[in-house]
């Protein structure tokens, strides 16, 4: 005989049900006797029976009437504070049983969401036909993670400073290379711009093959993000640029290898971009156009910093197929 | 006595702990067992037994314990194994009142000489029939009319709502295997690493390649918008570009103007 689910529902077979009223009631008495011992409290039980005019009763009915004399002369709204019958605690515990459903589709929505992300981010969105709920839930948790990439940044900012701040030694030398970056910056937009117009396949191998290019292009767009969040201020613009530099050389005197195979997942991830550029190519063309008729100074030097990643979006493009 | 007699394969645990064998309970086995596979089996048995499941995480390690049945002295701890052993005594007696129309009053009092009761058809009329010694058969009859009603009602729809559970939970275990997944693959994927574990560049990249894939989902939504826009229409205030911190009115224009083109 296996054991099966009780259904909680009136037992029609009379044996059955009186079998099971036996076990069950043997049981309660026990429970009751368990809860007092272990809480050093009074307590007290009657059962009465559809088959005996006698009630069952623990622990005997001296106990229980001095129970109940005790429980009578209590207030009338204390006695009835803690009172529950088999409605009342049944819809208590369909209440406790909702919430706790509601909080654990919760948490296996999150997670669900979170793995869409990053799925959505090594470019595989179309696996999953995301319906109007879908995106806004994505969208929900692209703006959380986002809250603690950004709080990160902040803190690693702030240790970056201290850092700096104590070792005039490092300052000294970023100092001593603070020139180099800036010319290197300077020339490659143009070589960039020069392989465009002569749509040479070899010329496109060449720049994407090269490790030092590549660093290059992802530098440039680091800066960009940096001019867009302060745009108005030029002072913090400059200090923001000195601060993004000074991190990067200092890493990069520091630990030379790490900082290859940072630039090796660099570059996986900025082929992942590419292919995700790919997907919207007419609206990044839009926006260098925008880009292009705009007069201002700081336009002028976001659309300065927005061609490499647009001509490299089109030299992979061209490398791809 | 009480013979228990198990046939059916039983569920494989992690005994941890030394379980002292009690004369009190005697179990017929087909074979003779090693003493590690009858620990697992008294394991098993006395978790079928009491129903109870170790879904949850943080117990996994500690389990169920047998602990003595003498007062317990830590007043924190005596509170807490009040109040679970109460709501486990009253669903008890609730599933008794159901499956065996008995009738039940239960008294408590807490630590705090707090009462807690619980009646079926009502504590008050359970205790009246008590004190008066009647039978009261009128009363009786006319009560058992009326309530057996609702709480079937109650009764099934608790019983579903459980079973949901039951189902989330099991979702819920298929997820965490899932993350766990993708935390052995993050050795590979970086950005999949937790935000701690992430250096500089890494988080400039991450919060790049999130803002890239925020517009397209708002893109996406605008699609979806603009495709339906009756079923959909009582959305529309989401369907707007997130608030942008810092961020200069040009990038701003310009990227309303790039979503307009794209939808038109």
């Amino acid at each position: 005989m296996t054991r099966k689910k009780v259904k909680l529902a009136y037992i029609s077979n009379d044996s059955s049900r009186k079998a099971t009223f036996k076990k069950r009631k043997k049981g309660l008495m026990k429970k009751v006797h368990e809860l007092s011992t272990l809480c050093g409290i009074t307590a007290c039980a009657i059962i009465y029976s559809p088959y005996d005019t006698n009630p069952e009763v623990w622990p005997s009915n001296s106990g229980v009437q001095r129970v109940v004399s005790e429980f009578r002369t209590l207030p009338e709204m204390d006695q009835h504070k803690k009172m529950v019958d088999q409605e009342g605690f049944l819809k208590q515990r369909i209440a406790k049983a909702t919430e706790t459903l509601r909080r654990q589709r919760k948490d296996s929505r999150e997670l669900e969401m979170t793995e869409v992300m990053f799925q959505c981010l090594i470019g595989n969105m179309e696996m999953f036909h995301l319906n109007i709920v879908d995106l806004n839930d994505l969208g929900y948790m692209i703006e959380q993670y986002l809250k603690d990439v950004n709080r990160r940044i902040e803190i690693l900012r702030n240790s970056g400073t201290e850092i700096g701040e104590s070792s005039s030694v490092a300052v000294a030398a970023s100092e001593g290379n603070i020139p180099m970056p800036n010319l290197v910056a300077t020339t490659a937009p143009t070589t960039t711009i020069y392989e465009v117009g002569s749509s040479s396949s070899f010329a496109a191998v060449a720049n994407f093959v090269n490790p030092i290019d590549l660093q290059q292009f992802r530098h440039p767009a680091a800066q960009h993000v940096g001019l867009n969040e302060q745009p108005q201020n030029l002072n913090l613009n400059l200090n923001q640029n000195y601060n993004q530099n000074q991190e990067w050389f200092m890493e990069m005197m520091n630990h030379p290898e790490q900082m290859r195979y940072q630039t090796e997942q660099m570059g996986y991830q900025f082929m992942d971009d590419n292919h995700h550029n790919h997907i919207h190519h007419q609206p990044q063309e839009h926006q260098h156009q925008i880009h292009d008729e705009s007069s201002n100074a700081l336009d002028a030097a976001n659309s300065s910093s927005i061609i490499p990643v647009t001509s490299s979006s089109i030299t992979n493009k061209t490398w791809f197929h | 006595m009480y013979v228990t007699k198990y046939k059916n394969k039983l569920p494989t645990l992690q005994v941890d702990l030394i379980i002292m064998p009690h004369q009190t309970q005697a179990c017929i086995y087909k074979q003779t067992l090693s003493l590690h596979q009858i620990f697992q089996q008294r394991k098993a048995t006395k978790t079928l037994h009491t129903k109870k499941t170790m879904m949850s995480k943080k117990k996994e390690s500690i389990g169920r314990q047998k602990i003595p049945m003498v007062k317990i002295k830590k007043e924190s701890h005596r509170q807490v194994t009040f109040s679970k052993r109460r709501a486990g005594l009253f669903k008890k007696a609730s599933e008794l009142c159901t499956l065996c129309g008995a009738e039940i009053g239960i008294i408590v009092f807490s630590p705090a000489k707090k009462p807690f009761s619980f009646g079926h058809p009502s504590v008050e009329s359970v205790l009246d029939r008590y004190v008066s010694r009647n039978n009261m058969s009128l009363a009786q009859s006319q009560q058992l009319q009326g309530s057996p009603a609702a709480s079937c009602e109650l009764n099934m729809q608790l019983t579903h709502i459980l079973s949901e559970v039951e189902e989330e939970k099991k979702k819920g275990q298929a997820m965490e295997e899932m993350r766990k997944e993708s935390v052995r693959r993050s050795m590979i994927n970086w950005w999949e690493k937790p935000v701690e574990e992430m250096n500089m560049v890494q988080l400039q990249e991450m919060k790049y390649a999130l803002e890239e894939l925020r517009k397209t989902v708002v893109t996406n939504m605008a699609s979806f918008n603009e495709a339906k826009d009756d079923v959909f229409g009582f959305l529309d205030n989401k369907v707007t570009v997130p608030p942008y911190v810092n961020m200069p009115s040009g990038p701003s224009n310009i990227y309303n103007f790039a979503n307009g083109n794209g939808c038109f």
